[in-house]
């Protein structure tokens, strides 16, 4: 078909940028020589040289469905800072689909690309790369220093002397690895001349792994509010990493709430009595990104706020009224009450007691004249999930009335 | 250049520079132990005296003061620089114009920045201190 006379499709147009921020070289191509209504599925094979184009320090393939004049795209991380040295790529093709069974030959290569950025370094005796790295604890970093001074260079890390390796005259290479968190100010990578003088310098913000949340929880006082808590692990921010964040999501309702804090977040339950919550808290910050789920419903979650106006009346000499208050919770729901007395650091009495919103009780078997601790906590009874705090005061009985 | 003569400043004049110089000495120590390899650029200036002769205003208090607040967000140890920007404020007439700081933007040199700043700052009360203060005090 007129495909095989065109098989050689050589890429053209071969354009190659630098990002740096991720350094990464980007290239685009094109494929001219197809007609307009042809898709070949193709192999592209690419070469990336250092220094100069006989050191190839990377080969790779890339396969993808091409049309003509599809502008295609492809990147490349370097592990070497890009503007450490001159970088050449080029690129060539072979057709590789099915509807041709013998295999393709390979095109000819394209003509090398070079990036080369020396020449836009500005003035300065001493460049390092990469510039305020920001990378994970345990993580590993090559660095770089591209030298106009005559002198003889000496490298360190927060103190500590680094031997590098010389890619060329000019320039050195430092390998990194594993590297450990020190401080939220990043850590100093600097060169000195070797009278001590400082030339440059740069700092690795190597921050904390971000942990997934732990004992992700969440419960209620009212059903109203709920309160979720987590255990955030590491703190991973630094000065260029301002922020680790933390994310509600809840799928029923397919609302998200921003959290404020590290550890704990509120949650306003809507008045559309939704039973069942299925939240994701998902914690990230710059590099990475981690998420738990929880599932529960509302009512099996209550923890009540501990009793108030806890008083005593009617104090004799072997028996007291005690009463108390309950923050409502939910139109009308029911609270189980646990009234306990003390003496000498004992429990002596403990009693359940069924509550709406006022409780009282009548403690007897007590003994004349004699100091008690009384104390009392409550729970939901509908679904006992945690006792509230206790809310405690002192009695005192009275003397028993001469016999 | 010839120092101008400084009348004696009040007793309370006197314990904030004092203040001021320990204090500049502390933060200025803490930084270096904690930035290593960061060392002075002269290129930056941190004004120190002016030409008043009479304290308080023989110190350039409110460009100082304008630097520290500049640093304060880039420093860790904010708790000093707070204590440094109080005490000059207590120096500063009011009504000067407020200057603008630029900050460098890649890290390492703007820790030198921070490092000039506290290094020039030190020195500067060490001025202040032998201006103002009576030998025998």
């Amino acid at each position: 078909s007129a495909l095989s006379e065109t098989l050689l499709l050589a890429p053209e147009s071969l354009k190659v940028s630098i990002d740096y921020k991720r350094q990464c070289l980007n290239l685009q191509w094109s494929i001219h020589s197809l007609l307009y209504h042809q898709k070949v599925r193709m192999i592209f094979q690419i070469e990336i040289s250092r220094i100069e184009t006989s050191n190839v320090v990377w080969v790779g393939n890339y396969s993808t469905t091409v049309k003509s004049n599809q502008v295609l795209h492809w990147s490349w991380e370097s592990e070497l800072p890009l503007e450490c040295v001159t970088h050449f790529v080029r690129i060539r093709s072979a057709v590789d689909d099915a509807e041709f069974l013998e295999s393709m030959p390979w095109s000819t290569w394209s003509a090398w690309e070079k990036v080369d950025v020396q020449d836009s370094l500005g003035p300065g005796q001493l460049f390092i790369y990469p510039q305020d790295k920001l990378m994970e604890e345990g993580s590993s970093v090559t660095i770089c220093y591209i030298s106009r001074s005559e002198s003889k260079i000496n490298c360190y890390l927060h103190g500590l002397r680094i031997h590098g390796e010389q890619l060329t005259p000019n320039v050195s290479t430092f390998t990194l690895r594993s590297l450990p968190f020190i401080k939220k100010t990043g850590t100093n990578f600097y060169c000195n001349t070797e009278h001590d003088k400082l030339l440059n310098g740069t700092v690795l913000y190597v921050s904390k792994v971000l942990e997934e949340p732990k004992n992700f929880s969440c419960e209620t006082q009212d059903l109203k509010t709920l309160n979720c808590t987590w255990d955030h692990g590491h703190d991973t921010r630094l000065d260029i990493q301002p922020f680790q964040r933390y994310t509600l999501f809840e799928s029923f309702s397919q609302e998200k709430k921003d959290c404020e804090k590290l550890n704990w977040c509120t949650w306003q339950v809507r008045q559309d009595s939704q039973e069942m919550y299925n939240f994701t808290l998902v914690a990230e910050n710059y590099l990475r990104k981690r998420s738990v789920n929880l599932d529960f419903t509302l009512t099996h979650r209550v923890h009540p706020m501990s009793p108030f106006n806890f008083f005593h009346k009617n104090v004799n000499s072997t028996s007291a009224v005690v009463t108390w208050q309950v923050h409502p919770i939910g139109r009308s729901h029911t609270l189980l009450c646990q009234v306990e007395l003390h003496h000498d650091g004992h429990v002596i009495q403990q009693k359940n007691v069924s509550v709406k919103l006022n409780g009282e009780y009548l403690i007897s078997e007590m003994q004349p004249h004699t100091y008690y601790l009384v104390r009392v906590r409550c729970a939901y009874s509908d679904h006992f999930w945690k006792w509230s705090e206790w809310t405690d005061q002192e009695v005192t009985t009275l003397e028993a009335a001469p016999s | 250049s010839t120092l101008p003569i400084q009348p004696t400043p009040s007793r309370h004049l006197q314990s904030i520079i004092k203040e001021l110089q320990y204090t500049a000495k502390t933060v200025l120590e803490n930084y270096q132990k904690e930035e290593k390899g960061v060392t002075e650029r002269s290129s930056y200036r941190l004004p120190c005296l002016t030409s008043d002769p009479k304290p308080p205003n023989s110190l350039n208090s409110s460009a100082i003061l304008t630097y520290f607040q500049t640093i304060r967000p880039l420093s860790q140890n904010q708790t000093l620089i707070d204590e440094i920007i109080r005490q000059l404020e207590k120096l500063c007439s009011q009504d000067l114009p407020k200057m603008e700081v630029s900050v460098p933007e890649r890290s390492f040199e703007r820790k030198r920045f921070i490092f000039t700043i506290l290094k020039q700052f030190s020195n500067c009360m060490d001025q202040v201190v032998g201006l103002w203060i009576p030998k025998s005090s």
